[in-house]
């Protein structure tokens, strides 16, 4: 019995160490992607250039490199806040996926099962109306009232789910889903409507990146971040659930405050993704998906090692969508789809032996 | 025996959908019992259990855990105090045993706690208690149907609660592994002084491995006792409607079986 409890002590261990490489290797390869990324576009960006340019913003290392300024200013003002908006949009999407996958106890829902951001997406579109392009704080806005919306859709749901069936999953999800197109074809009119200013139909509907920069980046990035890390420290909470709401309440969980929580969070981290590339599909469902098949149904496994390959999916996405129609772009979203589909399906093929979707 | 009392209900009474679910319950459990309930369906056992865990709101009486009323108990509280086994578990796919075991540390971990060698350790010796520690690093969906029913049960010990609730533990297995579970839950309620409150339909089973039973109809508990006070034929003629024929077998268990003409 002894030897028993020994060896179980080392497969601990060896979890924990296997857990950090994972994380190390995550980490690496995302730095590599953004690098790589950096390099690619419009104009082509030899590698050593790059490089060279980035030795040069580090802080205490001074190396007399001269670079073009145009180059410069593309890497840095250009290409480098659109990587890591979409970067953090990945990941953002992902884990409000697994949250919202967690919550429902059900492997199908994603970000905008609920209708959370065909309210955002409307919102902003009213947004556009209203507030001018140029102002000071103008993305700010926008994002204040995408979330609003994102927010009034998912709290309308859940009260007429309360009202119509006290909360029953099957109603939450039809009335999401009512809300949902409800919300989609409000905002298709107005994007008819408003035929002279500000976004154009597929940028948003299908998702785009080319509005990001900066200024964009700052609001949008401390919230999901943020966001997720709040969401990792539940992971444990989002496990519990999963044995159903009653007995996670003889547990100690709080079932109904956490799910309501947690919902909110997810919400506001897709609020923010929809404010600031649009619609993207597809992200928030098969990434914590494809993230089940490689480390098991663990939630505090799934939201970090789903941010990051989220992150990097939607980087790469990224860079295909800039350079494969170069100067013109292909909408983000049809692009995660054609991606992402049969990729997915043959992920599924070699490795769906014992996991439930 | 001078056993403390750990769980105290006086004149409970429930309704749902303004239906009288129990009516006017008065039952005392002490320490180092295993008590059963038992009744036909629909007596309002389940409801008992589940009024006794607060999922249901009381409508009349009180409730009291060593001597604190229930009400005042935050719900982190009630979950060191009772652990709970429900008649059919959901489990998760692709889960661990190991893990699912562990679940029922999360009552005694804070916040930002991480499970611990020593919650490790509670899990292994739950496991171990019964008898299943082979399985421990399966998945839960893998195993059997009694095989799953015995995790679930150490998931609950390894809660480490002074009162454990079971609503049906050992119902539809077979006669071999349900006197086992039995058995488990009654050397858990005498060797560690717990109070083990049992819902089931296996009267046998009941009879033999309880220190305490309570008769429930319609929501009244018409007698409660010991074995040996309260299983007569009158009673079990009252509560199943059945006449019945009670032996004893040659190690001196009792025997209940169902008389027709």
């Amino acid at each position: 019995m002894k030897l028993n409890s020994q060896i179980k002590i080392m497969t601990i261990n060896i979890n924990f160490k296997s857990k950090f490489a994972i994380t190390l290797i995550m980490c690496i390869s995302l730095i590599s992607i953004i690098f790589f990324s950096l390099t690619v576009g419009i104009a082509e960006i030899p590698v050593s250039i790059v490089a060279r340019s980035i030795i040069n913003v580090m802080p205490f290392i001074h190396f007399d490199l001269t670079i073009s300024n145009n180059w410069e200013q593309i890497i840095f003002d250009i290409r480098l806040p659109r990587i890591i908006a979409a970067g953090i949009v990945g990941a953002g999407l992902s884990c409000a996926g697994v949250t919202y996958q967690g919550v429902f106890r059900n492997h199908l829902a994603d970000p905008y099962l609920l209708g959370i951001a065909s309210g955002a997406a409307l919102a902003v579109t009213i947004a556009n109306y209203f507030v001018p392009p140029n102002i000071l704080f103008s993305f700010l806005w926008i994002q204040l009232f995408a979330f609003f919306g994102g927010l009034l859709v998912i709290c309308s749901v859940y009260l007429m789910a309360f009202i119509i069936d006290n909360r029953n999953f099957s109603t939450i999800i039809l009335t999401g889903i009512a809300l949902s197109s409800l919300c989609t074809s409000l905002t298709f009119f107005l994007l008819m409507m408003q035929s002279t200013r500000g976004l154009s139909i597929l940028s948003f509907l299908f998702g785009s990146f080319n509005t990001a920069d900066w200024n964009v980046v700052i609001y949008t990035a401390p919230i999901i971040i943020l966001g997720i890390i709040f969401l990792i420290f539940f992971g444990r909470t989002l496990n519990i659930l999963q044995i159903g709401p009653e007995e996670a309440k003889t547990l100690g969980i709080k079932t109904h405050k956490m799910n309501m929580l947690l919902i909110f969070v997810a919400s506001i981290i897709t609020c923010s993704a929809v404010a600031l590339a649009g619609i993207i599909g597809f992200v928030g469902l098969i990434i914590p998906h494809l993230c089940r098949l490689f480390f098991g149904n663990d939630y505090t496994k799934l939201l970090m090692f789903s941010g990051f390959i989220g992150a990097m999916f939607l980087i790469l996405v990224d860079d295909s969508v800039r350079t494969i129609i170069a100067p013109r772009e292909i909408p983000i979203g049809a692009m995660t789809a054609l991606v992402g589909s049969p990729l997915f399906i043959y992920f599924l093929f070699i490795k769906s032996n014992g996991h439930d979707l | 025996m001078n056993f403390k009392t750990s769980l105290a209900i006086q004149n409970l009474t429930l309704y749902k959908n303004k239906i009288k679910i129990l009516d006017d319950i008065s039952l005392e459990l002490k320490e180092g019992n295993l008590i059963s309930i038992i009744g036909p369906t629909g007596a309002g056992k389940t409801s008992l259990l589940r009024t006794i865990l607060q999922f249901e709101k009381i409508n009349d009486g009180s409730i009291r855990i060593f001597q604190k009323d229930m009400k005042k108990l935050k719900l982190n509280e009630l979950a060191k105090n009772i652990s709970f086994v429900h008649q059919s578990s959901f489990l998760p796919v692709g889960l661990l045993v190991n893990k699912y075991v562990l679940f029922g540390r999360n009552p005694h971990l804070g916040f930002f706690d991480t499970e611990s060698k020593i919650d490790y350790k509670i899990v292994e010796q739950a496991l171990k208690k019964v008898d299943s520690l082979q399985f421990i690093d399966r998945e839960l969906t893998t195993l059997s149907g009694g095989e799953q029913r015995l995790i679930i049960i150490a998931r609950a010990i390894a809660q480490q609660t002074p009162i454990m609730v079971l609503d049906e533990p050992a119902a539809n297995l077979d006669f071999a592994l349900s006197a086992k579970i039995m058995n488990i839950l009654k050397n858990i309620a005498v060797k560690e002084r717990k109070t083990v409150l049992i819902a089931t339909h296996d009267v046998n089973n009941a009879i033999r491995f309880s220190d305490y039973m309570c008769l429930l109809k319609h929501g009244r508990i018409i007698k409660q006792g010991t074995p040996s006070e309260v299983m007569n034929n009158e009673n079990i003629m009252d509560l199943y409607g059945a006449s019945a024929q009670i032996t004893k077998d040659i190690d001196g268990n009792t025997i209940v079986s169902t008389k027709y003409n």
